[in-house]
C-alpha cells in the first residue's frame, strides 16, 4: 500500500512539474543566463577554458563575429568584442606559443563585457570606463607579446650555429657570449612577420574603435 | 620498478605489504611509523574506510641514509586485504621491487592465508612477474595472540602452506607488539637493494 | 625493469620543466613512474615529504581512474584534472610507464596549460627512452 501511495506521489508530482524548462547543468554561472545573447560566446569561452584546439577557437571566433553583427548599435560592446577577437585569433594561431596571459586576457575582457550587458543601472560613462581598463589591459598584453617576441629571437640568434645573412630589421643587440649574432632565416623572419601583420590589424580595429566612439560621443 | 637518479645520487624502490584482510599489514607501517617517527621525519599516508579498514594503500616514505654513495629510499606500502579490492591491489602492486607477505596466524585464517598468496601471484602475473622473480619475505603475525590462549595455526603449519616452494626468509612476529617487524623489513630491503644491485650492473 | 637516469638526463628534464612550465606560473610540477617513484621536480619549495606522499597519491589516483575507464570501454581517459579554489592540479601520461603532475593557481588556463603540458611530454619522452 505504502509504495502505491509512493508512486502516485511520485506520478502526481510529475504530471504537475513536468512542464518545467530542463535542469540546464550548471556551468559556472550559465544557469541564470537565460536566454542572453551572450550565452554562446560564454559557453564558448569555457570550452576554451578547458581546451585550446583549432575547433574550440574557430568556435569562439565566429560567435565573436556573430555577436558584432548583432550589437552593431551598442558601441560599448562591440569595443568589447572587438578586443576579444583578435586575441582569439592570436591564441588559435600561435596556440601553446602563445603569451600565457593572453587566455587570462579574455576571460578579463569577457566578464567585464558580462557585467556590462547585463547590468540594468549601470551609467553609460560606468560603461565605458569598465572597456577603457580592458582596453589598456589588452595594450600592454600586446606590447609584452612584442617584447617577448624580441626576446626570443634573440634567444634563437644566440642559438643559430651557422652564421647567415641578415633578415628584416634585427636592432643591434647585446653580444652573447659564445654565438652567432644573426638570425636563422626561417624561423624568426616568419615569426616576425606573422607578428608584424597581427600588430597591424590590431591597430587597425583598434583605429576603427576609437573612431566609432569618438563619432558616438 | 625502482629509479635510480644518477644526478642527486638516489635510488628510490617500492616494498609492498600484502596479505589477507585484517592481517596486520597496516599494522607493520603504524608500528614502524610510531618506533622511528623522529628519525624518519616523515607523515605516514593512509586512506581508510570509515570502518578503519585500508581502503586503498597506507604510505610510509623511509630514508635509509646513504650507501655506497647513494640516498636509498623506501617506500612502504600496504595494499587493502578485503576480498573486493583486488583491482585497488593489483593497481598498488605496481612496480613492486619487493613483497613481504603478512600471514595471519589465527587457525580460523589459514585458508584466507593461502588464497592471498595466490592472489598475489595472479596479480603479479599481470605484470608478468612471478613470485621467484621478486624479493620476498613471509612474516607469521599475530604469534602475540598465543599468549591469550587463542589458537594458532604452528609456524611449522604456516611453513608448510605458504612457503613450501617459495623457501623464503621468513619471520614469526607480532606486528602489534614489535617483535621483528623491524627485522621483516630490513630483511626486505636488504633483499630487494640486493636485487637491484644486480639488475643494474 | 629498473630505470636508471644519469646526469643529463636528468638535466635536460628539469630544463623542460623549468621553462615550458615553471616559467609560465605553474607553482610545482612533477615527473613520477606508475609505482609512485619521482624521477623529477621542480617547485615553489615545499619541504620533501610532501611530494614523495603526492607522488604515492598521484600514480594511485591516475591508476585507479585509468583501470575505471577500461571497466567502461574506454582506452583512456583524455583528462584528469581538479580543480580547486586557489590550487589545482593536472595529470598527464607520458609514457605508458610515467606521469607529469602540475600544480597551479587560477592565473593559468587549463586550455593553455594542457597545451604546454603536451608540448613539453613531447620533449621528454625521447629523454626518457635514450
Amino acid at each position: 500500500m505504502r509504495n502505491d501511495f509512493k508512486s502516485q506521489v511520485e506520478s502526481r508530482l510529475d504530471d504537475l512539474f513536468h512542464d518545467e524548462e530542463e535542469i540546464v547543468k550548471p556551468t559556472e554561472g550559465l544557469g541564470g543566463f537565460g536566454d542572453h545573447p551572450l550565452k554562446t560566446l560564454k559557453a564558448r569561452l569555457l570550452s576554451v577554458e578547458w581546451e585550446i584546439n583549432d575547433s574550440s577557437m574557430e568556435g569562439l571566433i565566429n560567435e565573436l563575429k556573430s555577436l558584432e553583427g548583432f550589437y552593431q548599435g551598442d558601441k560599448v560592446i562591440l569595443g568589447f568584442l572587438r578586443l576579444l577577437r583578435p586575441v582569439a585569433r592570436y591564441i588559435k594561431v600561435r596556440k601553446g606559443k602563445s603569451h600565457p596571459k593572453a587566455t587570462g586576457l579574455l576571460n578579463s575582457v569577457y566578464n567585464s563585457l558580462e557585467r556590462v550587458a547585463v547590468s540594468k543601472n549601470m551609467s553609460r560613462k560606468e560603461k565605458e570606463k569598465i572597456l577603457l581598463q580592458e582596453m589598456e589591459k589588452f595594450k600592454k598584453l600586446k606590447e609584452d607579446v612584442i617584447r617577448r617576441r624580441e626576446e626570443k629571437k634573440e634567444v634563437v640568434e644566440d642559438a643559430a650555429a651557422a652564421p647567415q645573412p641578415k633578415s628584416g630589421a634585427a636592432p643591434a643587440q647585446e653580444p652573447a657570449p659564445d654565438s652567432a649574432t644573426k638570425p636563422s632565416q626561417g624561423v624568426s623572419a616568419s615569426a616576425v612577420e606573422e607578428i608584424k601583420e597581427l600588430i597591424r590589424e590590431e591597430f587597425r580595429a583598434l583605429r576603427e574603435e576609437v573612431r566609432h566612439w569618438r563619432d558616438s560621443r | 620498478m625502482a629509479i635510480v637518479n644518477l644526478k642527486k645520487g638516489e635510488v628510490q624502490a617500492k616494498i609492498v605489504y600484502y596479505g589477507p584482510g585484517r592481517g596486520g599489514k597496516t599494522t607493520n607501517l603504524e608500528y614502524l611509523y610510531r618506533k622511528f617517527h623522529d628519525r624518519i621525519k616523515t607523515e605516514m599516508v593512509t586512506i581508510k574506510t570509515h570502518g578503519d579498514r585500508t581502503l586503498f594503500f597506507d604510505f610510509l616514505p623511509i630514508e635509509i641514509g646513504k650507501i655506497k654513495g647513494f640516498d636509498i629510499r623506501i617506500q612502504l606500502y600496504t595494499v587493502p586485504g578485503q576480498v573486493k579490492y583486488d583491482a585497488t591491489r593489483r593497481l598498488v602492486l605496481r612496480g613492486a621491487d619487493g613483497i613481504v607477505f603478512v600471514a595471519d596466524s589465527l587457525v580460523i585464517r589459514r585458508k584466507e592465508n593461502v588464497l592471498s598468496l595466490k592472489n598475489l601471484a595472479d596479480n603479479l602475473a599481470t605484470y608478468r612477474k612471478s613470485l621467484v622473480d621478486v624479493p620476498i619475505v613471509l612474516q607469521y603475525n599475530k604469534r602475540d595472540l598465543e599468549e591469550e590462549g587463542i589458537p594458532l595455526l604452528s609456524l611449522a603449519t604456516l611453513e608448510k602452506d605458504l612457503n613450501t616452494q617459495l623457501k623464503a626468509p621468513s619471520f614469526a612476529a607480532s606486528a602489534q607488539e614489535g617483535p621483528n617487524v623491524v627485522k621483516t623489513m630490513k630483511k626486505i630491503i636488504v633483499m630487494t637493494m640486493d636485487s637491484l644491485r644486480r639488475d643494474l650492473m | 625493469m629498473n630505470y636508471v637516469f644519469n646526469r643529463e638526463q636528468i638535466t635536460a628534464i628539469e630544463d623542460i620543466l623549468e621553462r615550458d612550465l615553471m616559467d609560465l606560473g605553474v607553482h610545482s610540477v612533477f615527473l613520477i613512474d606508475m609505482a609512485g617513484n619521482i624521477i623529477a621536480n621542480k617547485g615553489t619549495g615545499e619541504d620533501q615529504h610532501d611530494i614523495y606522499s603526492l607522488a604515492a597519491l598521484a600514480a594511485g589516483n591516475f591508476g585507479a581512474v585509468s583501470t575505471m575507464a577500461k571497466l567502461i570501454g574506454e582506452e583512456e581517459f583524455s583528462l584528469l584534472f581538479h580543480r580547486g579554489q586557489k590550487e589545482s592540479i593536472h595529470f598527464s601520461k607520458v609514457t605508458n610507464d610515467f606521469l607529469l603532475i602540475s600544480i597551479f593557481g587560477k592565473a593559468l588556463s587549463l586550455g593553455f596549460l594542457r597545451l604546454k603540458v603536451a608540448e613539453a611530454t613531447d620533449k621528454i619522452v625521447p629523454i626518457l627512452g635514450s
